[in-house]
């Protein structure tokens, strides 16, 4: 076992990160970009630290060091919008770091110790910006480069700094590489699991309000068609007086052409179908349908429809006017933009658009319209090329819900944001003690034994924090963090002798554990603050105390305060901006839901369509609207045996209720055909569903061959209810024979003249009947 | 809403089709042996109604089409406090929701015929509740048949009712199983029995306060029917 976690541990250390981070759900972007983020904007602030303890430490001989740290803060902040490659900047920290060393030369100066912090920050930065596993050797290397020169360079230092850099850096991403999988595993678990449960919601959701339409239509049928059929085939009084009966009958028709008008199928353009219909042959590159499909939610509908036509027009233009035998189409995506670029290599022409090619009116135009750019680029023989760019952030404003849209939420995705922090902070408090550990057991300066108690202290704020007790009494568990925070830190101090003594060694971020702790607790913002005040008041005691051996000490005590401090500061930054983050793909993620949901909302009601039209309700209408305008007296027995097939056949149709999914989709073909083929079918099912749609279709396959075997005009009758575990299928008629070879306790036997045929069938867990129904 | 001979039996109707009702109004007057007392398109209409009129002229039994209105079409608990009230109720029904055939059954409606059923069907139905009897009908089986929920039956039993629910008369639910007419009977009456009782813990949780209205409502001396038509 032993063996087994060492090997995944080694594996982390040596795998490729980026793996990790294919998906793209809201909580691995989140935690990357604030990585990256946090991560540049600190190079770039540690150098605003280096500036004024050069100016300290060397006086006007600052200036070279000091314009390069300048210049090193822009390229962080140019790497932000991503202009420079991300590992340049840590490899200029480690420059600058060893700069700053050879400039002083001074072992136990405040810049030395500054250029300690830099060096270490830049192997934290490389680990965190660089996935790949070749960030060991970018840091491994430079450090080795580092600790040789300063071995040469400045020998009266002694071996003991150099091999700190090397075993330091060398901990440092080896720890970075082993803890950071945990946290974009954890993201990419958040995500799969947001994943899972909102397509599990977003289909129940659809069934349940597709379920609900579909009573509401049911009733529609029930209140008018149904009942004035099953009137009029009864006869006698319900229909002694035609007046009465032909405005019954007008009334139905109004209300059943409202029912089906309310149900007009309304196709969503997709953006991935801008490649059908093309006239020309089409070589595809850049964004696939995935990223096409995420895109399209951030454009709209109108933008989507208006792109895809324009794509077609140009390729309509190509294939009419260039010659050319094939287009290409080119899609890519800025931080803000679609690009989507419709080549030909055709005769193309010089430039002022021709009139006639649908290119002003259909693609200028059109883009115009929808609020996105196009142009249209040509030479004579060197082809044509239509650009569309299309803006995906503005887009979204039109997009709030709008009157009659669905709305409805994913999950909380705020819930998930606050247990990442807490886990996060609880291994930091961990992860900070254990290197604490090793420094220690390393030969770290070590005065008055003073880093024995610190560990104790540091463990006992970690085990504090997991006190379930501690939990329901926050005041009381801040205040003990606050404490032990404060203590970490003047028992850190108090190892270096507060800064005069190896000073290089001092354990600024020991710390940072009890007070992110603190943080990721949630404690209020009044614990913050008091906290952070408590720390910087020992911190500025610890300083003037430090100040009476030597004003390098006090500086010295200043910038380990600051380091602990600062990254305080960036944890909290961090963890805003993740929240931040979280909200806004939360958002977007509802939004994408949303529109999901209407679309498979489409989807549903054009299948429903589809099944009312086949079931054929015209002919219901048709017999409505017959005795509705006086073409066919009410009395009449052809009628009302047409009336008597017309209703039974619509009552059986309502009676495939919605919620059986599986069901009512393959039975209607079985009503159907018994209409035509005049078999008196009588239909009777429970609440219970079949298991899955297999099951569903032999059970219609089964109904299907009773109603082909059935002897015209003779009796069908068909059940369908839970027995036992099971859904049993009886099938009462003339001539049915069973399709399979029957299982255990199955039967086929004759009555008389009658057949009855018992199958047993896999049920649906949940039955339909206990969903809500009004 | 035409007041009969006093000897008869009163009979309401709640119907919200206007064709439906007029044949149920003509089916139930034709021959002198009900009244008609009311008949109206929801439920609403005839307790307002029913308050409004002294206790001798409030009818014995109501025949109810469960799809009146487009709301929530009946109550559930209206229905189980008119029977706790000592109302007699036949559901007449072309075909309703499952679940709200399920929820009256369980409030203890046990008259449900079809509207396409035969008219000696429907009648001996309505004498049958009228009577106090249970009226298992093959319309009543399928509604049980398909509750998911019902309470648990022996092998046998759960046959019977399928069978029936299916489409088989009584005597075809005998020779299918093998045993005579009078046993496949007795097992469908147990079935009705159990899922009776296994009602009455829904109907007991129900409010009956709110139907003071109706107290002493069942006038003890009502006319009882002739010998009705055996079940199917």
């Amino acid at each position: 076992m032993v063996v087994r976690a060492l090997r995944s541990v080694i594996g982390d250390l040596l795998a490729d990160h980026r793996v990790l981070t294919r998906g793209d759900g809201w909580a691995m972007t989140s935690v990357l970009r604030s990585i990256r983020r946090v991560a540049l904007l600190v190079a770039a602030g540690w150098q605003f630290v280096m500036l004024p303890v050069s100016f300290a430490t060397l006086g006007s001989a600052a200036w070279p060091l000091v314009t390069a740290q300048l210049a090193l803060a822009a390229t962080a902040l140019l790497a932000l919008r991503r202009w420079i490659p991300d590992f340049v900047i840590p490899l200029g920290m480690m420059a600058v770091g060893l700069w700053s060393y050879l400039a002083s030369g001074d072992i136990d100066s405040a810049l030395v110790f500054a250029a300690c912090w830099e060096i270490d920050f830049a192997s934290c930065l490389m680990g965190l910006l660089v996935l790949h596993r070749v960030s060991i050797a970018l840091v491994v290397l430079p450090a080795a480069v580092t600790a040789v020169t300063v071995l040469l360079a400045l020998p009266g230092w002694g071996a003991q700094l150099p091999t700190a850099i090397i075993v330091t850096q060398s901990s440092i991403i080896l720890a970075i590489r082993a803890g950071l999988p945990w946290l974009l595993r954890l993201a990419a678990d958040t995500d799969a699991v947001t994943a899972r449960a909102e397509s599990a919601s977003l289909r129940t959701e659809t069934i349940r309000r597709t379920s609900a339409r579909l009573a509401e239509e049911s009733r529609t049928l029930h209140d008018t068609a149904i009942n004035t059929l099953g009137a009029v085939a009864n006869g006698g009084a319900g229909v002694a007086d035609p007046a009465r009966v032909r405005a019954q009958c007008a009334r139905d028709i109004e209300l059943l052409r409202a029912m089906r008008g309310e149900r007009a199928p309304s196709a969503p353009v997709r953006l991935r179908s801008l490649f059908d219909h093309l006239a020309l042959p089409v070589r595809r590159e850049g964004l696939d349908d995935r990223a096409l499909d995420r895109i399209e939610e951030s454009l709209g509908s109108e933008r989507v429809r208006a792109v895809v036509s324009c794509v077609r027009e140009a390729a309509t233009n190509a294939a009419k006017h260039s010659g050319a035998d094939r287009i290409e189409i080119v899609l890519a995506e800025d931080s803000e933009l679609l690009r989507v670029v419709v080549r030909d290599a055709g005769r193309g022409f010089d430039g002022t658009i021709p009139e006639g090619r649908g290119i002003a009116s259909s693609i200028l135009a059109r883009a115009d319209a929808a609020g996105f750019s196009a142009s249209v680029d040509s030479r004579p023989g060197a082809g044509t090329a239509v650009e569309l760019r299309v803006p995906l952030d503005s887009a979204a404003e039109g997009r709030e819900p709008t009157g009659g849209a669905p709305s409805w939420h994913g999950n909380d995705i705020e819930a998930s944001v606050s247990a990442l922090h807490g886990r996060a902070g609880d291994l930091w408090a961990l992860g900070v003690t254990a290197i604490s550990v090793v420094l220690t057991v390393g030969g770290g300066t070590n005065r008055h034994l003073a880093l024995l108690p610190m560990l104790g202290v540091m463990l006992l704020a970690w085990a504090m924090s997991r006190s379930a007790s501690l939990r329901r009494t926050p005041a009381l568990l801040s205040g003990i963090l606050i404490a032990c925070t404060c203590a970490v830190f003047v028992l850190s101090a108090a190892a270096t002798d507060f800064g005069s003594a190896g000073a290089v060694n001092w354990q600024a971020l020991a710390p940072t554990g009890a007070f992110v702790l603190l943080l990721s607790l949630g404690s209020g913002r009044a614990a913050r603050i008091l906290g952070a005040a408590a720390w910087i008041l020992t911190a500025c005691g610890v300083a003037v105390l430090a100040g009476r051996a030597s004003p390098t000490a006090a500086q010295i005590t200043v910038i380990a305060a600051l380091v602990g401090l600062g990254f305080v500061v960036v944890w909290e930054t961090f963890r805003a901006r993740v929240e931040r983050l979280a909200e806004r793909a939360g958002r977007a993620r509802r939004s994408m839901l949303e529109a999901e949901l209407r679309a498979e909302l489409d989807a549903a009601a054009q299948a429903d369509h589809r099944r009312w039209t086949d079931a054929g309700i015209e002919t219901s209408m048709e017999l409505l609207r017959a005795i509705a305008e006086g073409e066919r007296d009410p009395a009449d027995p052809e009628l009302r045996l047409a009336c008597a097939a017309e209703e039974r056949y619509l009552r059986q149709l309502v009676q495939l209720s919605p919620e059986l999914v599986h069901l009512s989709r393959s039975l209607v073909p079985a009503i159907r055909l018994a209409r035509e083929r005049a078999v008196d079918f009588s239909l009777r099912i429970g609440a219970t569903d079949t298991g899955d749609e297999r099951a569903a279709r032999e059970i219609a396959g089964t109904v299907l061959g009773g109603l082909r075997s059935a002897p015209q005009g003779s009796a069908l009758s068909v059940s369908l209810f839970p027995v036992g575990e099971a859904l049993q299928l009886t099938l009462i008629g003339a001539g049915i024979a069973p399709q399979r070879t029957l299982g255990p306790g199955e039967r086929h036997e004759r009555l008389g003249n009658l057949e009855l045929l018992e199958l047993s069938y896999a049920r649906d867990a949940v039955a339909a009947g206990n969903t809500e129904e009004s | 809403m035409t007041p009969r001979g006093s000897a008869a039996c009163r009979v309401a109707i709640v119907e919200d089709h206007a064709l439906q009702r007029a044949r149920t109004e003509e089916l139930l007057g034709r021959d002198g042996e009900f009244e008609v007392v009311f008949s109206g398109t929801t439920a609403p209409e005839f307790v307002a109604w029913a308050r409004s009129v002294p206790r001798e002229r409030r009818p014995h039994l109501l025949v109810l089409d469960l799809m009146v209105d487009r709301e929530p079409s009946v109550d559930v608990e209206l229905v189980a406090s008119l029977l706790a009230a000592g109302l007699r109720i036949v559901v007449l029904s072309a075909l309703a929701s499952p679940p709200l055939v399920r929820g009256i059954v369980r409030a203890g409606v046990s008259g449900i015929v079809g509207k396409r059923d035969s008219e000696a069907d429907i009648l001996a139905a309505i004498r049958a509740v009228l009577r106090g009897d249970e009226w298992m009908t093959p319309e009543l089986a399928s509604v049980i048949a398909g509750d998911p929920e019902r309470p648990s039956l022996s092998v046998q039993e759960e046959r019977a009712l399928v069978l029936y629910a299916s489409g088989l008369t009584v005597e075809q639910v005998g020779a299918a199983m093998n045993i005579g007419r009078e046993t496949a009977k007795q097992y469908l009456d147990r079935v009705r029995k159990k899922y009776a009782s296994a009602g009455i813990a829904v109907r007991s949780k129900l409010d009956f306060g709110r139907i003071a209205w109706v107290e002493g409502y069942l006038d003890p001396g009502f006319p009882v029917a002739s010998e009705p038509d055996p079940p199917a």
